[in-house]
């Protein structure tokens, strides 16, 4: 059972949550808007490798929290110190998952999530290679996954110039609108605020909900 | 689209506007990242704002705890060295006056005290007035009794990566204990071994209970001996000195290895602390065995042998496989209650042969075992998170708990004294 610990996970989330919302605030002004959708292809392009790494991130973050809050792997001795971060993980985990796949998916979108998946299975829980002498491997299945991105668009672009009459890889279902309506930039910066607070507090000792500790 | 088109493309929509926008995006991008960065810039100033006044504080360092005592304090100016010592705070007579010869880092060793003794101390110049140093301290001496009870705690990796960390709220839970016999840092005191400003943070924050007992360092690879050059001093041999016979430049012979009894134990202090102190070829580290071999034959008579050292042997981070051909050979030969060390930075605690071995790496640190598999065969405790971990000797147990700063339990055990070894009786997770 190999896991990411939660303070490097937190690290990763404080500077993934910082990317994300300077491309709300200044970068992709349209993903505020559940209205405006991108159609440039390289915004696609950079968008689709931006999603893989928030996916990959995701089942880190929704790994790291479960294995703590509910798989115990570090008891429960200290719970309050460590349940903050893990609650912050795991919404964050759920946001970034559902908002890269499941919000809006394609065929092409689900088979690169799968094999993402089972990479990650494998590397994490049946491989288990991640350990100190190998941390460069912590990050190898985001990078397959992003392979397999490219070659399954390019498999796909060469099909549709094959097979011109109307095929396209149609969106399975659309949650879009919906979608950045829940998690809005509001919500986005409250979730940065929160994380920068509790990384900074949890390298100090110290937690948002630590005082729980002189109650129960 | 042709390269050239492409060219063409870029050329004729790069505007001078686009890159101020560009270029004001990428500021606030980081700006975005700006509580982290001032939170890493604002705690390493502090750090080197930190000036090289510390205070004074009592090692043993090999000698006899019975009667010796090794007190060192640190001068911004070069002064001569004074030491006020009493069993009685406010009866302190002068019992060691300098020659005059300044020195900034003052280290006086006091003999011929008396056993299991409470005394108070004040270091300073002997000058009229008299000038003193940090506050009135006090240590106390080793008990003659064999099976007097006394309680000890250690922590390890305190080194405060820029400045940032938590090594401050171990110190400050450990001010709540007036009765340890000493306190241990199980190595990587600091994060730079040459780093003045990391020494100065850490014996800042460790004043509060170096001023009220013994403090026992343990060398680890961020202290490490790496030699010494214009500007590169070894922060841990200036502050605790080299314990061995050997002089700095026998690099045959490790310098900061040594050992003390206390009660009815034996603490055995290795010199472990690099990846090259793992090879037991080396002939640095067969002297040191041989060494290790002696002092562990020596004392047999001891209810408990506790071996400290910082390199990790088992660790769900990454097992030492070379370390476990080298020490548990050892470890068994002479039946050792218990081997405590550091360096992966997290709590562990294994069974391993029916020995107890001990990773206290929770010192203040921030953990940077990224992946971790905490599914050894031999774990049975496991958390990370600051702790420290608190011992109790009494005749035939030796009761153990680790404990994060707001008083959680991580992890509690019993061993007992049964002959020769120490059996695990109890244990459990917090």
């Amino acid at each position: 059972m190999t896991f990411i610990n939660n303070y490097f996970a937190m690290i990763y989330a404080i500077i993934f949550q910082s990317v994300l919302l300077s491309g709300y605030f200044f970068w992709a002004p349209k993903a505020r808007n559940p209205e405006k959708l991108y159609n440039c292809w390289l915004v696609l392009g950079l968008r689709g490798v931006f999603f893989v790494i928030g996916c990959y991130l995701g089942f880190i973050f929704l790994d790291t929290s479960i294995k703590i809050l509910f798989l115990g792997v570090y008891g429960y001795g200290n719970i309050s110190f460590h349940i903050t971060s893990c609650i912050l993980l795991l919404v964050l985990g759920i946001e970034l998952i559902i908002g890269a796949v499941f919000v809006a998916p394609t065929l092409k979108s689900i088979t690169t999530f799968i094999v993402m998946l089972t990479l990650f299975i494998y590397y994490f829980e049946i491989n288990q290679v991640v350990v100190h002498e190998d941390l460069d491997k912590i990050f190898t299945p985001m990078f397959y996954a992003i392979a397999f991105l490219i070659i399954i668009t390019l498999i796909y672009e060469i099909y549709r110039k094959l097979k011109p009459k109307g095929f396209e890889d149609k969106k399975l279902w659309n949650f879009e609108r919906k979608f950045k309506r829940i998690f809005n930039w509001k919500f986005n910066l409250i979730l940065w605020i929160l994380l920068s607070i509790e990384i900074i507090l949890m390298i100090e000792g110290y937690s948002l909900f630590f005082w729980l500790s002189y109650i129960f | 689209m042709s390269i050239k088109n492409n060219f063409k493309y870029i050329r004729e929509n790069l505007s001078l506007r686009t890159i101020i926008i560009f270029i004001r995006n990428f500021f606030l991008t980081i700006l975005l990242l700006s509580p982290l960065l001032i939170y890493l810039g604002g705690s390493s100033l502090y750090e080197i704002s930190l000036s090289n006044e510390n205070h004074p504080f009592t090692i043993w360092n090999g000698k006899n705890p019975k009667t010796e005592i090794i007190i060192t304090w640190e001068t911004s100016q070069s002064e001569s060295s004074a030491v006020w010592l009493g069993k009685e705070s406010n009866l302190l007579s002068l019992v060691y006056n300098g020659d005059g010869a300044g020195v900034k880092v003052h280290r006086v060793e006091l003999n011929s005290l008396e056993l299991g003794t409470k005394y108070y101390y004040r270091v300073g110049v002997n000058s009229e007035p008299l000038l003193f140093h940090g506050p009135l301290s006090s240590f106390t001496t080793a008990p003659d009794d064999e099976n007097k009870e006394f309680k000890f705690a250690l922590y390890s990796d305190s080194q405060q990566l820029f400045g940032i960390g938590s090594h401050d709220r171990i110190v400050k839970a450990l001010e709540g204990y007036n009765d340890l016999a000493f306190v241990g840092n199980i190595g990587d005191l600091c994060q730079e071994w040459d780093h003045q400003g990391d020494w100065n943070l850490f014996l800042l924050e460790s004043r509060s209970f170096m001023s009220q007992t013994i403090f026992v360092p343990v060398l680890g690879n961020h202290d490490g001996w790496y030699g010494e050059s214009e500007g590169h001093e070894n922060k841990y041999k200036k502050y605790f000195g080299i314990a061995t016979d050997s002089n700095i430049a026998d690099e045959n012979h490790t310098l900061f290895n040594y050992t003390f009894s206390y009660s009815n134990t034996q603490f055995i202090v290795a010199e472990i602390s690099k990846e090259e102190d793992e090879d037991p070829t080396k002939i640095r580290n067969v002297n040191h065995d041989i060494w290790l071999n002696s002092t562990l034959a020596n004392c047999q008579d001891k209810t408990f042998r506790i071996l400290m050292f910082h390199r990790q042997v088992f660790s769900s981070n990454g097992m030492n496989t070379r370390l476990i051909d080298r020490i548990v050979p050892i470890v068994e030969k002479y039946n050792i209650s218990m081997v405590i060390y550091g360096h992966t930075h997290h709590y562990e605690r294994f069974l391993y042969n029916g020995v107890t071995y001990l990773l206290l790496a929770s010192g203040g640190v921030m953990p940077t075992d990224t992946g971790i598999n905490p599914a050894t065969p031999y774990t049975k405790s496991f958390n990370m998170g600051t702790s420290y971990t608190f011992f109790s000797v009494s005749t035939n147990n030796l009761t153990v708990k680790t404990i994060t700063p707001d008083n959680d339990i991580i992890d509690s055990f019993v061993l007992k004294a049964e002959n020769s070894k120490a059996v695990l009786l109890a244990g459990g997770v917090g």
